[in-house]
């Protein structure tokens, strides 16, 4: 590719946007995604797309705030004479901008780098916070096994329903993971006729720089190996009687396991068979969560009451405008004029209106905001009682 | 009079400035943690490291295996 002032102009208006907003959104265990080894043609092709929404978003931010004293005609014949190879001659916008504008571009486009890295962190963070990632499939990053590793594939659509058929009860949606303990099969000779079981707790994992779907390496804290005690070698019987007195402590599904020595144990996930894994779930977040819902219950338990005080405090006031001194305010011509059952209307109006701040119980009986189930007969509702109330008590007013 | 004036005035400035800076903060901090991707806990690791504590967890392990319920092993007094 021939370096061309055409090409450093798109490099600097399109392509670093892109780039940075690539390398702030695939973050932590996702910046996987991100390869600093891709080839370059490859990076420039996908941060097209992201720095032509990010240009278009600080071009028009910057138009509408600052204030463009030229047109968006004058911006593409300057692109156009910068890009071109100057046998059409250079325009007077152009030659203007490059005299005394060329400074302010220089600080537009640092505004555009800092926005477009904004946006990458801040878009990505929300659809993690959202957790849209684990609801469409459209959001999930492609490190897959982030999501085996973490146990967050367990609040997947398709998991939760694997485990309300198998145990009866959803566990994925209510489990955060505390750390995940891995039984992992490997072939330990070339024809594959030798196997091992290795069990520990996943700490890391590496993937394939060729291929992020793929596992190079996986990383074991508080390793075990299982093995037949049958197996050992005579000369081995002193080793042999250690373990079993290591083995008599332990559980009685693991007497053949072996601690293996050391702090970290890597195992090539070439060799790797199968891999079988536990969640062990978090106790102090499931506490921190419980907590959460019970503030989040009194409040919601606040909001219902007030609501109650409101609507009876409207009512009241129908009743004693008078004794209050409302028929000298604006409202008086409402409060006196309207009859029993416009009043009515309007009061129903208002509770309708209302009714949408305040959350509702659900079948396990717990408060909810719930803007699904039946919000097309609440709209229905408030869109009648409203052009009642306008028809009937509001229109005869004015 | 007016000096007075301007020094309260670069006082509530700064002291907004300080203010707006300590919300974002915590926001990046809150939405930070919030969002964080790690394959093990901070909490899960400190189980570990202590001998006894990885041995307990492993015995839990072992019995959730054989019952299929958390709830029957020991998690929550051994965590």
């Amino acid at each position: 590719m021939n370096l061309t002032l055409g090409f450093i102009a798109f490099f600097i208006s399109i392509v670093i946007p892109g780039i940075l907003f690539r390398r702030f959104f695939f973050y932590g265990e996702f910046s996987k995604q991100f390869n600093t080894k891709d080839p370059v043609l490859h990076s420039i092709f996908f941060s097209i797309i992201p720095g032509i929404v990010m240009q278009l978003i600080c071009i028009t931010f910057y138009k509408f705030s600052f204030g463009f004293e030229s047109s968006y005609l004058d911006v593409f014949t300057i692109f156009r004479d910068i890009t071109s190879d100057g046998t059409s001659g250079t325009q007077d916008s152009t030659k203007n901008f490059i005299n005394n504008d060329i400074l302010t571009f220089f600080f537009y486009s640092l505004c555009v780098f800092s926005f477009s890295a904004f946006s990458g962190w801040a878009s990505s963070r929300f659809i993690r916070a959202r957790k849209w990632d684990k609801k469409f499939k459209l959001f999930r990053f492609k490190n897959q096994w982030y999501y085996i590793f973490s146990g967050e594939v367990l609040n997947m659509k398709k998991f939760e329903d694997a485990h309300k058929d198998a145990f009866k009860r959803n566990k994925g949606k209510d489990q955060d993971t505390l750390m995940t303990y891995a039984d992992i099969l490997v072939s330990v000779s070339d024809q594959n006729d030798r196997k091992e079981l290795y069990t520990g707790y996943v700490v890391d994992y590496d993937l394939k720089s060729d291929d992020i779907s793929k596992l190079d390496k996986v990383y074991l804290i508080d390793t075990h190996r299982y093995k037949k005690i049958e197996q050992v070698d005579g000369d081995k019987v002193n080793e042999q009687k250690d373990r079993k007195k290591d083995f008599e402590k332990k559980p009685t599904h693991s007497r053949n396991r072996v601690k293996v020595p050391g702090d970290v144990f890597v195992l090539n996930a070439d060799n790797i068979v199968n891999l079988n894994l536990t969640y062990v779930p978090s106790v102090k977040k499931k506490i921190e969560k419980k907590r959460k819902e019970e503030k989040r219950q009194r409040t919601y338990r606040y909001i219902q009451n007030t609501y109650l005080v409101v609507i009876f405090v409207i009512v009241l006031l129908h009743f004693f405008y008078k004794a209050l001194g409302l028929d000298d305010t604006f409202l008086g011509d409402y409060l006196i004029n309207t009859g029993f059952f416009g009043k009515l209307l309007v009061i129903l109006f208002i509770n309708q209106v209302l009714s949408f701040t305040v959350p509702a119980l659900n079948k396990k009986n717990k408060l909810v905001y719930d803007f699904k189930t039946g919000i097309g007969w609440r709209i229905l509702t408030l869109a009648l009682l409203g052009s009642l109330s306008y028809w009937f008590v509001i229109q005869p007013l004015m | 009079m007016e000096n007075n004036k301007s020094a309260i005035e670069n006082i509530l400035a700064l002291a907004g400035l300080l203010a707006l800076f300590a919300i974002v903060a915590r926001a990046y901090k809150s939405v930070s943690s919030e969002t964080e991707t790690h394959v093990i806990s901070e909490d899960g690791l400190k189980a570990i490291q202590d001998p006894e504590t990885a041995d307990k967890l492993r015995e839990a392990v072992d019995q959730y295996h054989d019952t299929g319920d958390w709830k029957k092993t020991k998690l929550e007094s051994i965590l």
